[in-house]
């Protein structure tokens, strides 16, 4: 795993270095936008860590040309603005995620994590969580490398919620994600899928559990 | 809508149909007044008065008793003379000339006018008019108006001339009543919609010179100018907060990401607790600042949608503490009007509040009920004393709070500033249980 960070301040940059090294393989830092796209040319990354300010401009005018490359590099932003329109402009943008400073280490940690996993996919067509690996070009799901057969309407649910890992994915997202506009939905049918999809992977031993959200959906915690 | 001082269109109207309504009663005047009086008038009119004053006797013969409009006449003419004559006999007043007093006072007779030079002069009227069924003829003479008495003559003879100049001054005021205001109106209103379409966001728009009428002109400029002066005060105040925001969180970050390298565990939480602490300071306080600096645009939103979307952005942290969170409210949208972010980040306060006082394995439940109310119910250690006002001041704290103190204050700004309210009771149970009341959407 590559990362690169592009970031001004050098003692915040030496420490993420360092820290992303430990945690996801090889990190490189730069300082500014223009040697940041020269690490780029040379050099394909799997995470950009960007910061927004930087001394020759913002970093969002960095994104485009970021998700242009192939193969595509994820893209996390740190940003000292936390104003929720400033947020939407880097998502926009084409961030993947934004960390707003000042962050908690481990919390950074797992959203770069999390953003290469969402990535990984578009390259190898496995999302792994936990000790589950979902084959999205099979669409087949194996426990410790155990196939286990699950039907169609509760693969595309259990995909929408490994995809969302950690963070709740709302009963409308689930309802887009298994049935099509013409079908007709029992307004207890998601809840009756994810009862069976649950008892299916305890059965399996699955170290991710599915957790009801009252009024919201589900999340997916790996364990 | 203020409805300010008494509107200048009015006052136009009024003025404008008052100079009509004098110009038209002016011209009206002169009009007589160049003309003069030859004897017409004023005989016509004491023929009149005359007419009213008359009765008969038991024999048929007229019988004169002044009203108080003949009085008049005879008081403002001394020469006044007349002759009424019926069939039953005659009766007479003043100076009758020799020629009518010594003819046939029964025959045919003629008004006569005689030449003065330069005018022709009416010397005596002959009016023939019924009286019952008999005739009766008035002759009169001796009588006639100075230029200023037939004007006053003319305006007072209801019958004649007065009804329809009277009829003209007055649709002349309505008409200027109503069309007056709307046509001076319509160009102000204009100008005020296209200062209605600016908004707290829309940097940089004025107000088009080019559709004001020419009075307005020196106002719209003066608006434009202040608009300008707005938009660099808010642009400067915005470089200032995003410079602050950076200045503040950057040295922030690299304390806390050193602290990562402090070996003593307990120092170590304790150093972290307090950057944390001071990054939510930090945090609160660039957002009061945005708030109160910025004049967000209000608009109508879905209050279910919206607290929904900001209860499920809080699920990570519940996770983290091992909090469970709920929301009730699903299903129908309550739209509210209001500033959706500033309406997102107090209830995103609130549940911050509510996840930190939470005690592991207890719940947070969020609720949105009809027409516009936001409850975060927690089943922590509730406030633990403390009034409410005390409560939602600035650097206030709950005894039990390890918080920033802010996070209510700006609560109760967001509440302020959508005129809405914030309740806090005892959750049943224990627990503190809060309520944001925003004003129902204008639909």
């Amino acid at each position: 795993m590559r990362v690169l960070v592009v970031e001004d301040d050098p003692q915040l940059g030496a420490w993420l270095k360092t820290t992303l090294s430990e945690a996801l393989g090889h990190a490189d830092v730069v300082g500014n936008l223009d040697e940041a796209l020269a690490a780029v040319s040379v050099q394909p990354f799997d995470l950009v860590v960007l910061d927004r300010r930087l001394p020759d401009g913002d970093g969002i005018s960095l994104i485009s040309r970021l998700t242009q490359l192939r193969p595509r590099p994820g893209v996390l932003m740190l940003t000292a603005f936390d104003d929720p329109v400033e947020i939407a402009r880097a998502l926009d943008a084409g961030a993947d995620d934004y960390v707003p400073k000042p962050f908690e280490p481990v919390e950074l940690v797992a959203r770069a994590r999390a953003v290469i996993r969402r990535l990984q996919v578009d390259r190898k067509g496995v999302l792994r969580i936990g000790n589950l690996s979902f084959d999205t070009a099979a669409r087949s799901v194996s426990i410790e490398g155990h196939p286990i057969p699950i039907p169609r309407r509760e693969l595309a649910l259990l995909e929408a919620l490994i995809r969302r890992a950690g963070q709740v994915t709302m009963r409308e997202t689930l309802e887009a994600a298994a049935y099509g506009f013409d079908d007709e939905i029992q307004s207890n049918a998601i809840d009756a899928h994810i009862s069976r999809l649950r008892k299916r992977l305890r059965a399996a031993d699955c170290s991710v559990a599915i957790k009801p959200l009252r009024g919201l959906g589900y999340v997916l915690e790996a364990g | 809508m203020p409805r300010g001082q008494p509107s200048i269109a009015r006052l136009a109207a009024v003025l404008l149909s008052l100079v009509v309504a004098a110009t038209i009663l002016c011209t009206w005047t002169l009009v007589i007044a160049l003309q003069g009086d030859d004897g017409l008038l004023a005989q016509y009119d004491a023929a009149r008065a005359i007419k009213a004053s008359l009765s008969r006797d038991g024999s048929g013969a007229p019988v004169v008793s002044p009203t108080s409009e003949l009085d008049g006449i005879n008081r403002t003419f001394p020469d006044l003379w007349y002759v009424v004559t019926t069939k039953g006999g005659t009766t007479h007043h003043g100076a009758v000339p020799a020629s009518i007093r010594d003819g046939d006072i029964a025959a045919p007779s003629a008004s006569d006018f005689s030449d003065s030079g330069d005018a022709l002069r009416l010397t005596n009227a002959s009016i023939v008019t019924r009286l019952g069924e008999d005739i009766v003829r008035i002759q009169v003479g001796g009588a006639a108006y100075t230029p200023a008495q037939a004007a006053l003559s003319s305006l007072r003879d209801v019958n004649y001339t007065a009804i329809p100049i009277l009829a003209v001054v007055i649709a002349t005021i309505l008409v200027a009543l109503f069309t007056v205001p709307a046509l001076i109106a319509r160009p102000v209103r204009r100008v005020s919609h296209s200062a209605e379409r600016i908004d707290g966001g829309s940097q940089g728009v004025r107000l088009p010179l080019g559709e004001a009428p020419r009075e307005l002109v020196p106002m719209v400029a003066a608006f434009n100018r202040a608009l300008e002066r707005i938009d660099v005060a808010s642009a400067a105040q915005r470089r200032f907060l995003s410079n602050a925001a950076h200045e503040l969180r950057t040295p922030l970050t690299r304390v806390r990401t050193g602290l990562e390298r402090v070996e003593d565990p307990t120092l170590r939480r304790s150093l972290v607790a307090d950057i944390q602490s001071l990054s939510s300071t930090v945090t609160m306080l660039l957002q009061i600042a945005r708030l109160s600096s910025d004049s967000p645009e209000m608009h109508r939103f879905d209050l279910v949608a919206a607290v929904r979307a900001t209860t499920a952005e809080h699920v990570p942290a519940a996770l983290a503490a091992g909090v469970d969170i709920a929301f009730a409210g699903e299903g129908d949208a309550v739209f509210v009007t209001g500033a959706e972010t500033a309406a997102r980040i107090a209830v995103g306060n609130l549940l911050r509040n509510a996840l930190q006082h939470a005690r592991s394995g207890k719940s947070v439940l969020v609720e949105v009920r009809p027409p516009g109310t936001v409850l975060v119910i927690d089943h922590g250690e509730g406030v633990g004393g403390g009034t409410l006002t005390e409560m939602l001041q600035p650097f206030a704290r709950g005894p039990a709070s390890d918080g920033t103190g802010l996070g209510l204050a700006l609560v109760a700004q967001v509440m302020a500033m959508h005129g809405g309210s914030v309740a806090m009771d005892e959750t049943p149970g224990g627990g503190m249980t809060v309520s944001l009341t925003f004003r129902g959407a204008v639909t």
